[in-house]
């Protein structure tokens, strides 16, 4: 019933065919969404052909804050099929009985096929470098101690881009994989995506 | 990912509908076995210090461990409880109350009264009773536990030394194994050093030949070992000799294997199936009564289940023996008619 829905928006749509992963030189583009459990906003700008600037705010539940910037490259493998690698830096903030905070470091790699329905498949590999206090409580008396521990995320996304207008893009994926190196259950996303001119 | 966490994850989505099943007992060598289980746990998410909510909240998957609360609650009630041990086919099992404001928090002998009666064919009760002011308290508390007891589904006594910070060969807390003496209840008494923050870990504390003292001294009263002294913190046997070594030479003195066979205690199992060799080999099955301490997360009694059972087979344990570990020695030992 949704991919009936979805075929006759873009039967209506006018939408061109390039790609949706990163913008073209000179245009902004900037991508919401909302899901289980993450909600966010990514925005993008590429000064020229080779690369993009990003900038990205994600919250899972409220709880868990993550924020990066980033650049992104794209590479044309044929008129279709695109890769896309993108490195980042940012910070996590997470509250609540399992606080967390620290610096993170990420790379991601996402190849996608553009088109009126535009698949992808994308991996990422974040790390998050915590800092925490260790409270140790014995007969002598309680201490705290602070110490660094590193967690990764990894995991990957399989999910389609549908543009509607030529500036309005639909994003639905399936994520899955590892947040601070435990199991975490699969989720996903359904967004929007706007981006000015070329 | 580990096999564990994804069935962890697939109890998290489905525990809504394990709960409403009969049990259909442990599965042991071709054999439908009855089962109990003698130590689980109960309580109020708030009542828990920040420290160990965080211990806990860990073992929840992202994103469930962002918001425990609501998801802890629904496990350690009466009816999450009963749906994990539907799940792992047991008939009974035993919710312990817990007096450890430094460490695991507080789960008063009235909650868990009010938790057994929601389902009182399948639930029974361990009491316990505060000793941080144990110099003024003792005979208020003391009248606390007794009160306790005297609900027909509450069968004993849970203390945890390391846990409630007061040394194992302190004659000062002695009235409590002379009042379970008197009652004719017995004492579950955690051994071995403890994960939890807010724990003890010296060997007054820990160690269960500090309690020999104690057992010598009340013949009549029943000490259960639990955790048959496992070092939790360094994943060793510990004191694993100490309470063989009790339990072989007083007739009082009984053993308790929970916990410490999870994945996450003993990760390959060889300590937790080392534990079920030696009891064998000393001769002291009828002296072993099965424990998981759970349900610390769903699906945890079923995946504690199946690694008990594979320990027992590998430590060439018939089904009749079995059958006595997991729920022949606590119908003896505690009275209850299976």
């Amino acid at each position: 019933m949704i991919s009936v829905a979805l075929l006759s928006l873009v039967s209506l749509a006018q939408a061109d065919e390039s790609s949706w992963s990163s913008p073209a030189p000179g245009q902004f583009q900037i991508e919401a969404y909302s899901g289980f459990p993450w909600h966010g906003v990514k925005a993008s700008y590429a000064p020229n052909s080779e690369v993009a600037v990003t900038g990205h705010i994600e919250t899972a539940r409220f709880r868990r804050l993550e924020y990066r910037l980033g650049i992104q490259k794209p590479w044309s493998l044929s008129e279709r099929w695109s890769v896309l690698t993108s490195l980042s830096v940012g910070g996590v903030n997470q509250w609540g009985a399992v606080p967390r905070q620290g610096a993170q470091v990420g790379a991601e790699l996402t190849i996608s096929r553009s088109g009126r329905v535009e698949p992808y498949f994308s991996l990422h590999d974040r790390e998050l470098f915590a800092i925490e206090a260790v409270e140790t409580q014995s007969a002598e008396g309680d201490e705290t101690t602070w110490s660094s521990t590193q967690y990764y995320s990894r995991g990957g996304s399989l999910g389609v881009r549908v543009p509607l207008r030529e500036q309005i893009c639909l994003d639905i994926a399936l994520q899955g994989g590892f947040v601070d190196s435990s199991f975490a259950i699969p989720s996903f996303k359904l967004g929007l995506s706007w981006r000015t001119d070329s | 990912m580990s096999k564990s966490k994804c069935l962890m994850a697939l109890a998290v989505l489905n525990i809504g509908a394990t709960g409403c099943s009969d049990p259909q007992g442990v599965e042991y060598d071709g054999v439908v076995l009855q089962a109990v289980d003698m130590h689980l746990h109960t309580g109020e998410w708030s009542l828990i210090p920040p420290s160990t909510q965080q211990y806990l909240a860990e073992r929840f998957p992202f994103p469930l461990n962002l918001i425990p609360e609501a998801l802890s609650e629904s496990a350690l009630s009466a009816e999450g409880v009963v749906g994990q041990l539907d799940g792992a086919g047991y008939d009974l099992g035993v919710l312990f109350a817990v007096y450890a404001p430094h460490s695991v928090g507080i789960a008063t002998n009235e909650y868990v009264i009010s938790q057994i009666d929601e389902a009182p064919n399948r639930l029974y009760g361990l009491a316990s009773l505060r000793v941080d002011q144990w110099e003024s308290d003792e005979e208020s508390e003391l009248l606390a536990l007794e009160t306790a007891l005297q609900h027909p589904s509450m069968i004993g006594i849970k203390l945890a030394h390391t846990h409630q910070h007061f040394r194992m060969d302190d004659p000062d807390y002695y009235s409590i194994y002379e009042l379970a003496g008197e009652l004719q209840t017995p004492v579950y008494l955690h051994t071995g050093a403890s994960p939890f923050p807010g724990t003890l870990t010296d060997a007054p504390y820990t160690d269960p030949a500090y309690l020999e003292e104690a057992i010598t001294s009340y013949p009549d009263t029943t000490f259960i070992l639990g955790h048959v002294g496992y070092n939790f913190t360094k994943k060793e046997l510990g004191s694993l000799e100490t309470c063989l070594s009790l339990a072989a030479t007083y007739d009082n003195v009984y053993l308790e294997p929970s916990a410490l066979g999870s994945s996450g205690s003993d990760p390959t199992g060889e300590n937790y199936r080392e534990i079920f060799r030696r009891v064998h080999e000393e001769g002291l099955i009828h002296k072993i009564i099965y424990g998981s301490d759970g349900p610390q997360f769903p699906g945890f009694l079923a995946s504690y289940t199946s690694r008990t059972v594979e320990a027992m087979l590998a430590s060439g344990y018939t089904a009749e023996e079995a059958q006595m570990v997991l729920s022949g020695n606590f119908g003896a030992v505690f009275g209850v008619d299976l």
